[in-house]
């Protein structure tokens, strides 16, 4: 990493919410200020993606085909791509892509309290770095000894199907990560809450 | 279903390991015991838990402890993935059975087949991560035909049932299940039974 020193305390610079990339031009969504969050993509397209995009962007390495999970594609991602975020399963990549001035995201899978407390006395939560939870719609059901056992930013993504979850989840989180036609919905959620969440919400696809 | 109804070694001959005898006994204490840790065990087999899940400890060394489950009137479920010194394949799958475990739980749907020929009931665990893979995780459930399905985290059911099939097969919930409310919400969500560590949902014995 040559030598960079990764920050005490990570810190989030992007919007709140974070659209999943269509393949769409990025767009301002009914005034919602938002990012885009790649995955789910070959190396090719993902470079075609990044250059592609207007605005800052994250990125789930561990979801690219043909990138390693290493200190490599951390650099390619942050310093040649202009990633603003990263994450990976793999403490090094996200310790290196903070090093090299992304916010690093320690992806954390959370099934039940047993394995959510399993990741994190396995000395796996790294300083300097924040952390991704999937499924994301845990969150509000975490008890605040969990939900302090993940390093700050938090970012959740997954499984948020209602725009009552979103908003519960944002409450929580730094960000979440949502499909385009729910964070369009979820700007008009945001601005008159109440409304929103008695709307029909099971045919809302909010997340992927 | 399946109508099995083998007795595993060391196992009386009153329990019934058929899929019935499982639903059965789900139908009476939907609550199930999760042992994830030393000392989990005696407060499982002195409540009125019907099922004993064992998620960790020595997958060698289980065949004292099955007995002292089987010694309660229990039937006991092992997780093939998360007990250590076992590979989760069909090899692992016959160490458990002649151990006498009555069920067995994997992430790993290719194992269903072996257990189920082993004569233990067959438990397909699924994790739910992200919506996009929900139907790519479903469909193989469907076609690793397990006796019954566990989905974690359980806590979740109520919220995504609407984007779940029906297979037809009894739905075990577990993760994050930690009050009488969430068991009710989980269950009236289509839950057959829920699996957690959290003993003062164990039922008290009768």
């Amino acid at each position: 990493m040559g030598g960079a020193d990764v920050t005490l305390v990570a810190t989030w610079r992007l919007p709140r919410v974070l659209v999943v990339d269509d393949g769409e031009p990025h767009a301002p969504i009914d005034g919602l200020p938002t990012g885009t969050f790649l995955r789910d993509l070959d190396l090719a397209g993902l470079i075609g993606r990044a250059s592609a995009i207007d605005g800052p962007w994250a990125v789930d390495v561990d979801t690219i085909r043909g990138l390693r999970g290493d200190e490599a594609a951390a650099r390619l991602v942050v310093e040649r791509l202009g990633a603003s975020a990263v994450v990976s399963r793999r403490v090094t990549v996200v310790r290196a892509a903070s090093a090299f001035g992304a916010t690093g995201l320690l992806g954390v899978h959370a099934f039940d309290s047993t394995g959510l407390r399993r990741t994190a006395d396995a000395g796996s939560m790294p300083v300097g770095v924040g952390s991704l939870l999937s499924p994301g719609l845990v969150l509000p059901h975490l008890r605040l000894d969990e939900l302090e056992l993940l390093p700050r930013p938090l970012v959740v993504h997954g499984l948020i199907v209602r725009p009552s979850d979103a908003l519960a989840c944002l409450e929580l989180a730094d960000a979440i990560v949502v499909r385009r036609d729910a964070a369009r919905y979820l700007g008009t959620a945001l601005r008159n809450p109440l409304p929103s969440l008695r709307k029909p919400l099971t045919t809302i696809p909010i997340e992927e | 279903m399946t109508a099995r109804s083998a007795v595993a070694p060391g196992a009386p001959a009153t329990i019934d390991r058929s899929v019935g005898g499982f639903v059965a006994r789900l139908r009476e204490q939907p609550c199930c015991a999760a042992v994830v840790a030393d000392g989990f065990l005696d407060q499982a087999l002195a409540s009125g838990a019907p099922i004993v899940f064992i998620l960790r400890g020595d997958g060698l060394a289980l065949r004292e402890p099955i007995e002292r489950i089987h010694a309660a009137g229990k039937l006991a479920a092992i997780h093939l993935d998360l007990v250590d010194g076992l590979a989760a394949d069909p090899h692992g799958v016959g160490w458990l059975a002649r151990s006498g475990a009555d069920a067995i739980i994997s992430s790993q749907g290719r194992l269903m087949p072996a257990i189920r020929r082993e004569g233990c009931l067959a438990i397909h665990r699924v994790l739910l991560s992200r919506r996009s893979h929900l139907d790519g995780a479903m469909k193989a459930a469907a076609r690793a035909a397990p006796d019954v399905l566990e989905v974690l985290p359980g806590i979740l059911l109520p919220s995504i049932t609407q984007l779940l099939p029906r297979l037809g097969i009894p739905v075990l919930a577990g993760g994050f299940i930690r009050s009488a409310e969430d068991v009710r919400a989980v269950m009236a969500a289509g839950a057959m039974g829920i699996t957690t560590s959290q003993a003062d949902l164990w039922a008290e014995p009768t």
